[in-house]
């Protein structure tokens, strides 16, 4: 790294330092967000952690910590940016039977393209993921409010009027959601 | 434009953001006991975690050691003289020109090369022994 950007960011050595410095709470805070950021990733919260200090420490892999930035903000600013792309490529990849063909006129559509076959598969994946969502919140209706009043944007008073919960309630619903969903998609692949 | 997964995308993205603010406003004991319940214990939650980034540590050093390794072998080669990048069968017909008496190393190299016992980096070496001695130029030409 040369010497005008070491004294911008931080070097490998300083970040894995200042990394391992944190407190397990920190840690573990920035896991359980991963675990959160990470449906429709097609990764598990663990996997996309990784992902985010891996991505740091890669020479050339655009993601150096300021120096001026705690690297607990910088990870969670990585994970939701790499969580968000890998959303934006996992609704856009299609199966390899689709536009292979040369006599297929979907073929001759261009990548970046919405073709039908790429809108379908991005909607049936995505879909997937949401499907999913719900069901593991089927028979629990204050948590499915919370689910679906959190994917429509609604207020925590909208969210809780739909259920007649109080704050306690409520709190204790967003609760289980979070928890649920660090279940379902927090552990990595090798974990 | 699909409307649909647009659609889908931004509901997972506005409930990713709520989780979020929900982790944010946790004080450290409420995220340390929110992690007993996920992963067992708090120790074993911290000790996972370690590891997690142990391994990421590990693999990252895997990969800068790899590349400076490339770099240093795309440095190695490129210092090299061309002869050494000729095919097999050139090379062989350099040695065997130059090869001496009995006891010449160039003939022992090309009587193991016919039996197909000879090392390329040895016969790389000997042709670069040859360069030193003027006896060839680097292509391999007569000086």
């Amino acid at each position: 790294m040369e010497d005008s950007d070491e004294r911008v960011h931080l070097t490998t050595s300083e970040f894995v330092a200042a990394f391992r410095a944190l407190s397990p709470a920190k840690q573990l805070r920035l896991r359980m967000k991963a675990a959160s950021y990470a449906p429709g990733t097609g990764m598990q919260g663990d996997d996309l952690f990784q992902e985010a200090i891996l991505r740091t420490l890669e020479e050339g892999g655009g993601r150096n910590c300021p120096r001026d930035v705690p690297i607990s903000v910088f990870l969670d600013n990585a994970m939701r940016s790499i969580a968000s792309g890998e959303r934006e490529k996992y609704a856009r990849e299609a199966p390899a039977e689709f536009g292979n063909d040369a006599d297929d006129p979907i073929a001759l559509v261009p990548d970046d393209a919405p073709s039908p076959a790429n809108t379908a598969l991005a909607r049936i994946e995505l879909e997937q993921v949401l499907t999913r969502l719900q069901d593991l919140f089927a028979e629990d209706a204050q948590a499915q409010a919370v689910l679906i009043g959190d994917m429509e944007g609604w207020t925590a008073e909208e969210i809780r009027d739909v259920e007649n919960m109080d704050e306690k309630q409520y709190a204790t619903a967003r609760r289980r959601v979070r928890r649920t969903i660090a279940r379902e998609f927090g552990k990595g692949s090798k974990s | 434009m699909s409307t649909d997964r647009d659609n889908a995308r931004r509901q997972i993205e506005r409930l990713i953001e709520a989780l979020g603010r929900d982790i944010d406003a946790m004080s450290d004991e409420e995220i340390l006991a929110e992690a007993a319940d996920l992963y067992g214990s708090t120790e074993k939650a911290a000790t996972d975690t370690l590891t997690i980034i142990g391994a990421v540590i590990a693999a990252s050093g895997k990969q800068r050691l790899a590349a400076a390794r490339k770099g240093y072998d795309t440095h190695v080669a490129g210092s090299r003289p061309n002869v050494v990048k000729l095919p097999l069968e050139r090379k062989l017909v350099l040695i065997e020109r130059f090869a001496g008496n009995d006891n010449d190393v160039g003939q022992k190299l090309t009587l193991a090369a016919r039996n197909g016992e000879a090392v390329e980096a040895d016969i790389d070496s000997f042709l670069e022994d040859l360069i030193e001695l003027g006896l060839i130029d680097e292509e391999g030409n007569a000086p």
